[in-house]
Formats: C-alpha cells, structure tokens, sequence
C-alpha cells in the first residue's frame, strides 16, 4: 500500500472519528448516570446495599468497588476472623476475663456506703479465706483444685488471681504503648538531636535483660507513696521496662513511613506536624507495633509471674498466678502438686492464647503491609 | 529560563541549588564523612500566568527536586524563589504556610501519595481544613464540588484509595491540590505511572483545568510526547543544570542540544514503517556527587567537538573520545583486558586496539596521530595511567575544561553547548550543518 | 508446527473478594524466530498468560484450563523435573524488575554462570568465559570486569541488560519479556530495545513481548495480540495492526497514545475503565466502554473473526482476525472512524475507511 512507505517523519499516523463517538456515548451516559445517582439518594437502603456488596446482580464498576469493604480494620478483622487458633485463643482469653471478672464480687465502698458493682460470685470460696478446707488437700469435688497450706481453695485463687495477672498485663502494655509509640514516633519523624537523644536512652535501657531491670526498678519504685502496694509497682516497672522495644519498632516503621509520598503531600499542604504525625504518619506504621504489644502481653503476664515467684511485687499471700507458684514452692517439694500445677497452667494458657491471637493479628495486618513504596527513586 | 514578554512572572527562580548530603547521622556528619549530591545546581526559571513549563531530563537529573525546591518542600542551598515579587526563601514560616497554599505539588504515584487509611473525602478535606478554605458545614459540598471538577461522581467522596483505578486516583491528587485554590500547580510525572487511554484523560483534564481557573503548571516529566502536547516552554535539563530552553517548537525543532536531540530520538514511534536515525547515549548519566567538569554532557555527547587546533575529523575524534572514556571508567590495574571488548582476547597490540574503537590506522592530522601511537604503545604494555594522561593532553576538548553556558549564541533558543558558541565553532555554519546531518 | 502454541488457556486469581480470571481462554502460537506482542492495559492479564507459559504464577494463582504446547509436549503435564529442565533453557523469563532479579549478595556473573551449569554440562571455567561472552553480547562495557560486580554496583539499564544475558545463557528457543523497559528512561530504554531488536534478527530466539507501550511494540514486533479483560480482542501483523486497526478497543489505544509531531488539541480517550475481573460484563468485554456499542454487544460474545469476510479464525497466525461483532454483521450503526496517514510531504493524502456502513 502507498501509504505504507517507511518514513521518518512521526506522528504519521491519526486516528479520527473514535473520539467523537466516545463523546457521544459520554454524553448518553452522562444523562443516565444523573438518574442513576438520582434514584441513590431517593433511596439510602439500595445505596447501602451496594455499599456492603450483598447484592451480586449489581455489576456495574463502582458496585464492584464497593465490594472490598473500605476499612483496613474490617478487612484485617475478616481475616482474623477465618484464622481458627487465633480465634481459639481469643476464645479462651474472654473466658479467663469473665471468669476473673464474675469470680467474686466486687464492691466499692466509701466511709457511708457499698455499691455492689457486681454480684456474681462463681468462685465457691473467699481466696484469702483460710482453712477452708484441710491445708494441702488433693483436688476433690469440694476443692476442684485443692487446697494450699493454709487451707484455701485453690479454684477461687487461680479464678481471682486472673485479676491480677490479666489486668498487669493488659495496663502494663498499654501504659508502655502510650509511651514508646508517642516518644518512637517522634524520634523516627523529626531525626536530628531529638531522635539521637531519644534513641540513646532506648540503647541504654536495653543494655539491661528486662528481667533484671524491673527486678531493678520495683524496690525504687515501692517507697513512692502514690503508687501504693504492690500491684501499681509491678505495673509502672513493667512499663517502663517495656515502652523501650515499641518506641524502637514503631521509629523503624515511621522512619520507612516518613519517606511515603502521602505524607509530603500533606506537607506540601502545610498540614502541621502534629496532624502529620497523628493522621497520616502513626496510624500507618502502628500495625507491627500492635502486634508486638499484643505478644508482649504474655510476655509481660511471666515477668509478673517471675516477680511474685521471687517476691517481688504484689505482697505475699496475694492470690497472684506467680506469688501462687512461688509460696508453692515447698509444697512441690512434699509431692503436693496441685499447689503450682494449677496457677502455673493457668498462667501457660494465658500466655499460649495471648501469642496464638498475636500471630493472628500479624496475619490479618500483614497483607496490606505493602512493598510498592520500595519503588520510589531519587529522581 | 526567562522570556521577553513584559509582564511580571508569577513564580520565579534565580540561581537556584539544592544539595543533598549522603552522610547518614550526626557522626558522620561530624566526622565529615558523606558527599554532597549537586541535585540542582544553578537554574534559573520563570513561570507566567496561565502558561505551561515543560521540564524533562533523564531519572536522577534533578527534575523532582527541583519541582520540589520550589514548592518549599526542599531548602535550597542558594539561590532564590520568589512569588509574586515575594521571596520565599526569606519568608517566615507563618507567611510561608499561607504561600504554600498558592503552589500545590501532583505527585507521579497517585496511589503512594493518597494515605489509604483515609477516604476521599478525608484526604480532600484536610486540605480545606489546614487552609481553612471554606468554613466547616461546607466542607463536604466543597469535596463534592472539587470531585465534580476533575470529572468524578460525587459518591466516590466515601471510598478508599485502593478502591479507585490509577486515573481515579489521580483525578483525586488533583483535586487535593486544586482544593487550596492555588495559581500553579506543579505536576511531578502526572501520567507516568498510567496506562495510555487514562493518561489521555488526565491529560485532557489538566489542559480544560488551565482554560477553567488559569493555572500555571511546571510540567515535570520524561515523556517528551506529553511535553509537546501540553507545554507552552520547555527546559530540558541535565545532571542539575538546564542544557536547553526554549518555546516547545523552538526546543523540539532542529537544531538542538545533543542531549535533547537523544531525547527525542529515543522516544519509540508507534508506527511500524517509522525509520528514523536513534541516537544511542553510550552509559548512564554520570552520578551528581561526581559531575564531569566542563560540559556535564561531555562523557556521553555523541557530538563531541575537537580542540580547535587540530585538523581532526568529527569521527576519528569521537572515535579516540571513546577510547578515554573507556580508560577513565577501567581500574588501574585491570590492564589491557579493560579495553579490549573481549575478555579472553589478550593480542595487545595498538592495531588491535584502533580497530577495536573504529580508530582509523593513520589520523588525518599527523600530530594527533603520533600521540595515539604513543599512548597505544603504553597501553599494549598495560600501562593504562600513561596512557590516560598522554591522551588527555593530546586530545582535550574544549568541552571538557570550559563550561558552557546558556545563551542563544548562533541559535534561536538558549541552548548550553559550545557548537552553538563561535569560540569554539569558528563559524555558525558549521554548527548547523554538524546538527542537522543527522536528520537524514 | 509452531514452537509454542497456547490453547483455550485460563488462569484464575483466588482472592479475599472473589475469583479473578484474569486469562480467559486465549489462544495463540509462536513460531521460531518470530517476535510477537502481547499488547493491553495493567489488568487485562497479559502477565499472568505470559507467567503461565512457564507454570510461573504466583501462590494465588493457577491454570484451571487450556494447554501450552512447547514442541509438541503439553508443558502442563510435564513433571516437576522436565519443566525445570524447560525453564531457563528452553523458555526464559526477562521481569520487569530487573533488580529484583538477582540476588544482591552473589555476583551478577556467578549468578549467570549457575544458570549455564545448571543446564549444561559445563566445567567451572567454560561456564565462565561463555557468561563472559554473553556479557559482551548484550553491550555490556568491560565483559571481565563486570562480571566480578554485585547487582547493585550496575545502573538500572546495565542490570536489565544483564537480565536478558541470563535469560540468554542457554540460547532459549523462546524469550518472554514482561515489560522489559518499563520504568527505565527512554534514553536506556533504546539501547534495550536495540539490543532486542538485534536479538530477533541474528538468532532464532522466538521472543513474546509483553508490554502496555505500542511505540515499544510497533518497534519490535512482527505479530501482535492485543489482550483486553483476559480475552484476545485483536490478532494481526503489526503493519495491519498500527495503518488498519479492526477491534474498537485497538482503534481506542492507538489514537488515545500521545505521538510527537501531532498537533491535536485533545487527545482522544477510552471512556470508562477497566473491567473487574471477578465480574466481567456479559457479551463483549469492551460494550461497556465502546462507543460503538449496541444492544447486542451486551448479550452476545463475539469471537475471533476475519474482518474482511466474517468467517471465524482458520488459524493462521498471519491473518488479521478481531473479536467485534461488527464482522458478523451484526451491527447496525457499524464502526465509524478513519484512519489517516499523512505522508511525508505533510500533502494530506488519506485513506478513508469508513467501516460498515449503516445497513
């Protein structure tokens, strides 16, 4: 063909007439698109539908969008949800919380009045109770889990002791997240002096085994009036032994966040700081932390145990897990093992449940970690 | 890059540079450990009202950080930017956030710049709220109104980034930049990371946004054929410097710098029966911790001028050109091996060498031959330090020790490259004619 | 009989929303020698067909159908042995990523040679000097000396280049680019395509192009596939592919693709986008963003046809073949655009093909 003749001229080639037909059919659907968005508003119920995606006749794009439900947290909640030993440890986690929670009742009571917050009492005895029962009795029907030395039931105990161990757990980390995300979080956005100062406080706290630094800090901490016995101890020790690893994590994470291009786009938008760090930067780099903090619990719940084992801590007789296995320490010795065999089972159950619900949150977060911002280049 | 017309330019820079270091941490830097990286070194650019700058260079050439200099995201290291007479560089931060608000910034990768754990309508709204454009209870109509604006439904306010296709998303950076209703907007490759109908569609909807609100762009990119289509000027740019300026047919028209003429040659045309000349670039771009003296360009130019002394022809001189780069980038104690195109192949002997570079057995001038000789005879004997040095005093070009500088000179347009200098050239002819051979 | 013939192939996706069918029984083959684009948008499939060829595709992926004929032998029934035995030596892989390819803590040459002492009875120093050479071959500057560098001691070019010397260590009888330029600079990206194109001339290495950019494809190829939604819209040689284009889709991507030295106002667009996959629309794929569609492009799925007497594909690869129903005369309005080719005298001289006209 004439026209085919090898050239060197480009742009040679042009084609007319498919734009103009395109623009046609724009303007067609243009005016079918307004009824459509029409009928949306008159009727919120067929919207909403579309928005869930359960209606599948609806085959249209932007229904099809719809059908991956918009939030992450959904979406990781769907996929934790389908992970069974995740959803297993869940499952015995909230029964060991409603167990500690109903075990006895509790009341809080001024100078004048008692209010009786909650009146349920499963646990058949008072945990403090002595003899109530003969001392180190077998487990038996009266005594599921038998007796100690002193004669208490040990079924209250461990049911009441989960009290202790779950909320030291529970506060501790979530008093050393407030901290480390914060201080991490800061360091890893500004740099600079402020990151070296706050990092080199994380280096020394981490020269100590963390063990060793809370068996460090309870005895400084037990004189200061407010925090009063035992328990509040043990729980700032545990926390700012803890907050060192989230504030180390969670820079490396916002480090790697900084750099995204939705964050210089907020500052190209003069958002402040603050608003940067709190909406774009934080929320973006929190998963490994969350499902760090998560494992950390059980971690946490065993330090507690290895304080109240080696007597630190919660005072003694206190039905604390660890406190529990520390006094039953002479027992085993005698050969009565339900003293620590029970507190200690409860303790691995807890901690078993705890890291099979972390695995699963990383599981359900990890997907949408993604490595496309890898790509970026210095151009 | 400036023009003549008489009205004042809306954004301006002046010598502009900006400077990354690569140190890594206060120790080094106390140590003084770490290069500086030249990411911009000296431009001057203008921006008018209602016009479009087209800048294009090569990844690593400096585009981004400019753009980014001049957004304020970047400190530059010297230089000035000035809005409107204001300078921004010397302004406080208070009155550098209201500023902000007049330059907005599109990013290449709608996906990496929209936070995805935000709607739509959040991302859009952050935007009203940090300026505090429209009060509150308006904000969602705003949204609305700004979707419409680059052409979506309204209802896509409530959905998530990942949600979109890559030209929706786009549409949204735009329409988050739009919201602070700025005068320029500096497009960072808008349409790269697209496919080609959807670039079309960003494309067309960047130049009604123009005729619609008058803005200016700074059109960022590597594509020259979205260059021709929507810029009014183009700079072409090169290791942190502008090698050429110009209108865009001035710069896509012949004659041009070597450089541009690569870049355009090396566009593919959609075309099967297209059989234009393509100009090769030999290597990568130089790094910008390490930029060659001279002509930045020099180590890569295909067009290469001889010292004006000497009577060698364009080709043979390339041709020995090619050889020093080779020499540059071989170790010292690789020996011959490195410049031999074939490892196993150890027959050292000068011959074998000009024909390994296409170097012609005698040179047309005989000074410039004898220094060959005497540089290939170290060579064979794998003294490759001797024969670096003899054929750099031997054959230097002038583009190498002087750096040229951005002026018209016999050509109509600002372009930086001694052929269009009469120093160098001796006449303009010459120039012209050495440019357009090529256009066979 | 060709080299490689893919048959009816699917390949579905299983995700958290549903099953993606992102190919949806194509077939094609590649003869020795030849280079053949696969052409179409992010999405419509074209890696995860060209994946399949080597049973590549990722953990959620998977061939539910179809056959891919290597030499005769279906490669979905080899065992696990003869398909490694295929992979690399027979058939190989140019990623788009060129970094992510090698292994940064082994060097670029060792990492070559393994392949050549993997396939080939080779002693230590032969595989040595044939990477050496196949370094070379690929432009690469100072064989020798590169060959000793780490992956990240090479530009982005250089590494590309190397990838193609990998997946040349065995003189592949085919080699599948996935988007082997995109993301490089048009400057480097020349030289790849150059060396490509060198390639296809001197040896009789079957090549499969897989890319979104028809400059890259109008440059390279003899044959093209056009892919849309993970169906084959359009199948011609790349002369009639780029002057008479037949699928509105094609028509659609050659005139949305910006070209130097044109100076329209606007560019024209493919309304629309690109289908789900999960839930592709009924009939024809493309009626829902086709100007030209009519009602019966909604229920009726056109196939592979000659646009020029209507009757179905007889299977030569050579001839022009579209899925419009437009060829089978069911159209009313027919398909109306032009294609016009200014010759060098910028002397308008068209060429008005004005397709179907309303019956």
């Amino acid at each position: 063909m004439s026209d085919r003749q090898p050239t060197t001229d480009r742009g040679r080639i042009r084609i007319v007439g498919f734009d103009d037909a395109a623009e046609q059919k724009r303007d067609s659907d243009a005016s079918s698109d307004t009824a459509d968005a029409a009928g949306t508003t008159a009727d919120p119920s067929i919207a909403s539908r579309g928005a869930t995606g359960i209606d599948p006749t609806t085959a249209s794009t932007s229904a099809s969008a719809f059908a991956q439900p918009g939030r992450r947290l959904e979406n990781a909640w769907r996929r934790f949800r389908r992970n069974r030993s995740a959803m297993a440890g869940l499952a015995v986690i909230i029964v060991m919380a409603v167990l500690a929670v109903f075990a006895r009742p509790i009341t809080v009571s001024t100078a004048e009045v008692t209010i009786t917050l909650q009146p349920f009492s499963l646990a058949p005895d008072d945990p403090t109770a002595m003899f109530v029962g003969p001392p180190n009795a077998p487990p038996s029907l009266a005594h599921p889990f038998g007796t100690d030395w002193a004669g208490r039931d040990q079924f209250s105990r461990v049911l009441v002791g989960g009290r202790y161990t779950l909320s030291i757990g529970l506060v501790a980390v979530a008093l050393a997240l407030c901290v480390g995300v914060q201080l991490g979080a800061i360091a890893g956005y500004f740099g600079g002096w402020i990151d070296e100062a706050i990092m080199r406080v994380v280096d020394v706290l981490y020269a100590f085994p963390f063990l060793v630094l809370a068996i460090a800090i309870v005895p400084i901490l037990e004189p200061v009036p407010i925090l009063g016995s035992g328990y509040w101890t043990v729980v700032v020790a545990l926390a700012v032994t803890g907050w060192v690893g989230y504030a180390r994590l969670i820079r490396g994470e916002v480090l790697s966040v900084r750099e995204r291009e939705y964050v210089t786009a907020a500052r190209a938008l003069g958002v402040p700081d603050r608003t940067i760090i709190r909406r774009h930067v934080v929320p973006n780099a929190i998963a490994p932390v969350v499902v760090q903090a998560t494992l950390n619990v059980g971690t946490v719940v065993l330090t507690a145990a290895a304080l109240g084992f080696l007597g630190l801590g919660l005072e003694p007789g206190s039905a604390e897990w660890g406190a529990m296995l520390a006094q039953g320490r002479s027992s085993l010795l005698r050969g009565d093992w339900h003293v620590t065999v029970f507190p200690g089972l409860a303790i691995f159950l807890f901690v078993l449940a705890i890291n099979l619900v972390g695995d699963g949150i990383n599981d359900a977060l990890e997907p949408d970690r993604d490595g496309r911002d890898d790509r970026r280049r210095m151009r | 890059m400036t023009t003549d017309d008489g009205d004042e330019p809306l954004v301006c820079a002046e010598g502009l540079a900006t400077h990354y270091t690569t140190a890594d941490g206060i120790l080094d830097r106390l140590l003084g450990r770490g290069e500086t990286v030249r990411a911009v070194d000296g431009v001057d650019l203008e921006l008018h009202a209602g016009e479009t700058v087209g800048l294009v260079g090569e990844s690593g050439c400096g585009k981004t950080t400019l753009g980014r200099t001049l957004v304020g995201l970047l400190e530059p290291a010297a230089g000035s930017v000035t809005y409107r007479g204001t300078d921004l560089t010397a302004c406080s931060r208070g009155a550098l956030r209201e500023l902000r608000s007049e330059i907005q910034y599109v990013f290449q990768d709608p996906l990496s710049s929209l936070n995805p754990q935000l709607t739509v309508a959040e991302s859009i709204g952050e935007a009203l709220a940090v300026h505090d454009v429209v009060p509150p209870a308006r904000r969602d109509e705003r949204v609305w109104e700004l979707l419409e604006t680059v052409g979506l439904q309204a209802d896509y306010a409530t959905r998530y980034p990942h949600e979109l296709s890559g030209g929706q998303r786009q549409r949204i950076g735009i329409a988050r930049a739009l919201a602070v209703e700025p005068e320029v907007l500096i497009c960072d490759e808008p349409v790269s990371a697209l496919d080609g109908s959807v670039q079309a569609g960003i494309l067309n909807l960047l130049a009604d946004l123009q005729d619609q609100f008058g803005l200016s762009y700074l059109l960022i990119t590597h594509d020259l054929s979205v260059v021709e289509h929507l810029a009014d000027r183009v700079a072409v740019m090169y290791l942190g410097r502008f090698v050429e300026t110009g209108t865009t047919a001035e710069v896509f028209a012949t004659p041009s710098h070597p450089y541009t003429e690569a870049l355009l040659s090396a566009i593919p045309e959609p075309d099967p029966r297209w059989d234009g000349d393509r100009v090769v670039l030999e290597g990568a771009a130089p790094s910008p911790t390490d930029i060659p003296p001279g002509c930045p360009f020099h180590t890569r130019c295909p067009r290469v001028l001889p010292p004006a002394a000497s009577d060698l022809g364009d080709d043979e001189f390339r041709a020995v050109m090619a050889l020093r780069t080779r020499l540059s980038d071989a170790d010292a104690d690789a020996g011959l091996a490195a410049l031999l195109p074939r490892g196993d192949d150890h027959t050292a002997d000068p011959a074998a060498l000009r024909d390994a570079y296409d170097i012609p057995r005698q040179l047309s001038d005989p000074d410039a031959d004898d220094a060959l000789a005497d540089a290939l005879e170290a060579a064979a004997d794998g003294n490759l330090e001797a024969t670096r040095t003899r054929l750099a005093s031997a054959f230097e070009t002038p583009c190498e020790t002087t750096e040229p500088v951005l002026t018209p000179g016999s050509a109509s347009h600002p372009i930086a490259c001694h052929r269009f200098d009469d120093r160098f050239t001796g006449d303009t002819d010459a120039a012209e004619s050495g440019t357009r051979s090529t256009d066979k | 009989m060709a080299l490689l013939e893919v048959d009816d192939l699917v390949v579905q996706y299983y995700t958290d929303d549903g099953v993606v069918r992102a190919v949806d029984g194509i077939s094609y083959e590649i003869r020795a020698g030849e280079t053949v684009g696969l052409v179409g948008e992010s999405g419509a499939g074209k890696s995860a067909a060209s994946r399949a060829v080597l049973r590549l595709l990722d953990g959620a992926g998977e061939i539910v159908g179809g056959e891919i004929r290597f030499r005769g032998h279906d490669i979905l029934e080899l065992s696990v042995d003869d398909l490694r035995a295929i992979r690399g030596d027979e058939i190989a892989m140019v990623f788009q990523d060129a970094g992510a390819v090698f292994n940064p803590v082994y060097t670029v040459g060792e990492q070559i040679a393994e392949t050549i002492r993997t396939h080939k009875d080779v002693t230590d120093s032969e595989a040595r000097d044939r990477t050496i050479a196949l370094i070379d071959r690929v432009g690469i500057p100072n064989p020798a000396a590169r060959y000793a560098d780490y992956p990240h001691e090479l530009s982005g070019g250089m590494q590309q280049r190397a990838v193609i010397a990998m997946a040349l260590a065995c003189d592949p009888a085919v080699l599948i680019c996935d988007e082997p330029t995109t993301g490089l600079d048009v400057t480097v990206q020349a030289g790849i395509l150059e060396l490509l194109a060198e390639l296809a001339a001197t040896s009789e290495t079957a090549i499969q192009l897989v890319t979104h950019d028809l400059g890259v494809v109008a440059e390279l190829c003899d044959r093209v596939l056009v892919q849309y939604a993970g169906e084959i819209v359009e199948r011609a040689p790349v002369d009639d592919l780029y002057y008479d284009p037949k699928h509105p889709y094609t028509v659609g991507l050659l005139a949305a693709t910006p070209r130097l030295g044109d100076d329209r106002e606007r560019l024209p667009t493919i309304p629309g986008t690109a289908p789900d996959l999960i839930d592709p629309p009924t009939g024809c794929r493309f009626h829902p963003r086709c100007p030209y569609a009519e009602d019966c492009c909604a229920s009726r799925r056109p196939s592979l046809v000659d646009p020029a007497s209507g009757r179905p594909d007889n299977g030569d690869p050579e001839t022009h073949v579209a899925a419009c129903l437009e060829y089978t005369g069911d159209l009313e309005a027919g398909l109306d655009y032009e294609v016009q080719v200014r010759d060098a005298a910028d002397s308008d001289c068209r060429e008005r093909k004005q397709q179907g006209e309303p019956r």
